[in-house]
C-alpha cells in the first residue's frame, strides 16, 4: 500500500545539518495498522509527514497506492492527498468552524456541494459517536472528543490511508484506549491502512499489528508484532514485552534446584492464539516425563490476539528435555532457550 | 466660556453648530478611508504572510520587494504623504482640498499599516491548522479564505478598530488641506484664535469619539471569540 524507499531527509539548523532520515526504507501493506516508534528527534514526524509530502524528501521513493507522490502535479498531489486522511498530536481543529464544518472541510476543498457534504459529515460524527455535537465549537469539546471530530474530519474523504502523528499522545489512558479501538475497528470496517507514529509502546500493543523502530533516522527493526515476540534478541520485543531473564529469572529463583537431579533447560515460551487455550505444558510434562518449573508469566493483549508469555524451567534426562522443547515448537509455541544447565 | 451676556444655552449652541459638521466632517473623511485601507491593505498583508519562506505560496524575492514597499509606505511622515500624493489626488477626485480630497492621502497612508497589523494577526494562526488545511487537499487560495482568514477573524477586526482611531488622529492634519474635521476645528479656533473652550470641548468630543469606537471593536471581536469557545 505504501512503499518507502531510500528516502532522505536533511535539515538545516544554522552551520550544522541534521540528518532528521537517513535512508528509509519500508513497506506498509495494505489494510494493516502500522507503527513506527521512536524517540523524539528519530525521525518519526518527518518520516510521516512525508508520506503526504507535507515534508519533501531530499532523496528516495514514497508510493502510496502505486503512486509516486513526488512527480505529482500540485493539483495530482491535491488530489492524492484527498485519499489520505491525517490526524494530529494537537488535534488541528479549525476554532472558527462547527464540528460539522470542520468535517465538511475536506469536502469543500474537494468541491462537493454543501448539502451532499453536510449530509456525508453527519453520517461520519455518527461513526465517531459524536452525531448530537455537530453545531458547537470544537473549544466545547473534551481532548478525546476533538481527536474523534479529528477522525471523522480525516476519514470523511473516504481514503485509503490514515496518517495517525501522535494522535493520542495529547490524551488521558481512558482516551487513549478508545481512540485506538476506534481506529482499529474503522480500519477494518473501512479497510483502511493505518500509519501511525507514537512513542508510547501501549499505542503499539493496543493498536498495531506491524511495527518498526525509527533510531537517529534508520529503521533498525521491522516486523509483524506477533513475530517480534519470539525474535531473539529483538530490541522492539524488549521494549514491548515484560522482557524475560531480566531481574526476575536472571538470577536462579529461591528453590529452583529443588526439582531433583537432571539436566536443566530455561526457556521462554510463547503461545499465541489458540496455544494458548490448550493444556499444553501438563500435556508434554507428561509424555516425556519431564517437570516444568514455572519461574515467570504473564498474558498479553496485542490487537485482537492473546499472547501467553512464560518462563520455564525444564527439568528432566537431557535428551528428553531437547524432545519436549521441540514438541512445544511443533504444537505452534515459539520456544527461546535461555539457558543450559 | 460661557458668561452672563451669553448664558449657557446660547453657548451650548454655538459649540453643537461648531462640533456637528466637524464630527460628520472626520467621519466621513476616516470611515471610507478606513475602508479602501482595508479593501487594498489586507490583501497585502495575506500576500506578507503566504509569500514569507516556509508558508503556501513561498517567494522570497516578491516577499522582499513587498516588505520593503510597505516599510518605505510605513516610514512616510503623513504631512508630506499628503503634498505628495498632490498630483495623483487631483487626478482621482478631480480636487486637492476639501474633505473628498483628503480620503486619497489617509486611504493610501493607511494601506501599509493595515497591512503590517493584517500580517501579525494571519501569522498568530496556528501553523498546524495550516498543515491540517494542505494535508486535506486544500489549495493555497482556499487555505487562505477557508483557514487564515476566518481564523484570524476576530484579531482582524481588533486590527480594524485600530486603524479606524489611528486615522482619526491622522484626519487631523488634514486640515492642512481643508479637509475639516475635529483636529481642524481645534487647530483654528483653540490654537489659532485662542478659544480655549471651544479647543477643550473638541478634545473631549475626540476621546469620547474613540471611546466608542474602540468599545465597539472590541465588543465585535469579542462577541465571535464567545461564539467559539461557548
Amino acid at each position: 500500500m505504501i512503499d518507502v524507499v531510500d528516502v532522505k531527509k536533511t535539515y538545516r539548523d544554522g552551520q550544522r545539518e541534521v540528518m532528521a532520515l537517513d535512508g528509509v526504507t519500508l513497506h506498509v501493506p495494505r489494510g494493516s495498522v502500522y507503527g513506527i516508534v521512536g524517540e523524539s528527534g528519530a525521525g518519526k514526524s518527518t518520516l510521516i509527514r512525508c508520506l503526504n509530502l507535507l515534508e519533501r524528501p531530499d532523496a528516495g521513493s514514497i508510493r502510496v497506492d502505486g503512486v509516486e507522490l513526488q512527480t505529482l502535479s500540485p493539483a495530482g498531489l491535491r488530489q492524492a492527498r484527498r485519499k489520505i486522511g491525517m490526524i494530529f498530536q494537537h488535534f488541528n481543529l479549525f476554532s472558527s468552524r462547527t464540528v460539522l464544518g470542520n468535517v465538511t472541510f475536506p469536502l469543500e476543498c474537494a468541491g462537493v456541494p454543501g448539502q451532499e457534504a453536510r449530509r456525508r459529515a453527519r453520517e461520519m460524527l455518527g461513526v465517531v459517536g459524536l452525531g448530537e455535537k455537530a453545531e458547537v465549537y470544537p473549544a466545547q469539546l473534551s481532548g478525546g472528543q476533538k481527536q474523534r471530530v479529528g477522525i471523522a474530519r480525516a476519514l470523511v474523504g473516504e481514503p485509503s490511508v490514515l496518517l495517525s502523528d501522535e494522535a493520542t499522545s495529547a490524551l488521558d489512558p481512558v482516551n487513549t484506549v478508545a481512540i485506538l479501538d476506534l481506529l482499529r475497528s474503522l480500519s477494518r470496517q473501512m479497510g483502511l491502512t493505518v500509519v501511525l507514529i507514537t512513542h508510547e509502546m501501549a499505542v503499539v500493543k493496543a493498536a498495531c499489528d506491524h511495527v518498526a523502530l525509527l533510531e537517529q533516522g534508520r529503521v533498525v527493526e521491522e516486523g509483524p508484532v506477533l513475530d517480534l515476540a519470539s525474535r531473539p534478541g529483538s530490541r522492539l520485543a524488549a521494549q514491548l514485552f515484560h522482557r524475560y531473564g531480566g531481574t526476575g529469572a536472571g538470577a536462579a529463583p529461591a528453590g529452583a534446584g529443588t526439582l531433583g537431579l537432571g539436566a536443566r533447560r530455561r526457556a521462554a515460551v510463547v503461545f499465541v492464539g489458540a496455544a494458548a487455550g490448550e493444556p499444553l505444558l501438563t500435556r508434554i510434562a507428561r509424555r516425556y516425563d519431564v517437570d516444568f518449573n514455572i519461574l515467570e508469566g504473564g498474558m498479553e493483549r496485542l490487537g485482537d490476539t492473546v499472547l501467553g508469555r512464560l518462563v520455564v524451567e525444564a527439568v528432566g534426562e537431557a535428551p528428553r528435555l531437547d524432545q519436549a522443547l521441540t514438541a512445544l515448537q511443533e504444537a505452534g509455541c515459539r520456544v527461546e532457550v535461555l539457558d543450559v544447565a | 466660556m460661557p458668561d452672563a451676556t451669553t448664558g449657557l444655552w446660547p453657548w451650548a449652541q454655538q459649540m453643537l453648530q461648531l462640533l456637528w459638521p466637524a464630527t460628520v466632517e472626520t467621519l466621513w473623511m476616516v470611515l471610507p478611508s478606513a475602508l479602501g485601507a482595508t479593501l487594498l491593505g489586507l490583501p497585502l498583508g495575506v500576500l506578507l504572510v503566504i509569500l514569507a519562506p516556509g508558508q503556501v505560496a513561498e517567494n522570497r524575492p516578491l516577499h522582499q520587494v513587498l516588505s520593503w514597499g510597505v516599510n518605505a509606505g510605513r516610514s512616510f511622515p503623513f504631512i508630506i504623504l499628503m503634498v505628495a500624493v498632490i498630483p495623483f489626488t487631483r487626478a482621482v477626485v478631480g480636487t486637492t482640498i476639501g474633505t473628498a480630497a483628503a480620503i486619497v492621502p489617509l486611504t493610501i497612508a493607511a494601506i501599509p499599516f493595515v497591512a503590517r497589523l493584517a500580517e501579525s494577526s494571519l501569522l498568530e494562526v496556528d501553523s498546524g491548522l495550516v498543515e491540517a488545511a494542505l494535508a486535506m487537499g486544500a489549495t493555497p487560495l482556499q487555505v487562505v479564505r477557508k483557514v487564515l482568514l476566518p481564523e484570524a477573524l476576530p484579531s482582524l477586526i481588533l486590527g480594524s478598530t485600530l486603524t479606524v482611531i489611528t486615522l482619526v488622529g491622522y484626519s487631523a492634519m488634514a486640515g492642512a488641506i481643508g479637509g475639516g474635521g475635529l483636529g481642524d476645528l481645534a487647530i483654528r479656533y483653540g490654537y489659532m484664535r485662542f478659544q480655549t473652550d471651544v479647543m477643550v470641548v473638541t478634545v473631549v468630543v475626540l476621546i469620547a469619539l474613540v471611546q466608542v469606537l474602540q468599545v465597539m471593536g472590541d465588543g465585535l471581536s469579542r462577541a465571535l471569540y464567545r461564539r467559539r469557545s461557548g
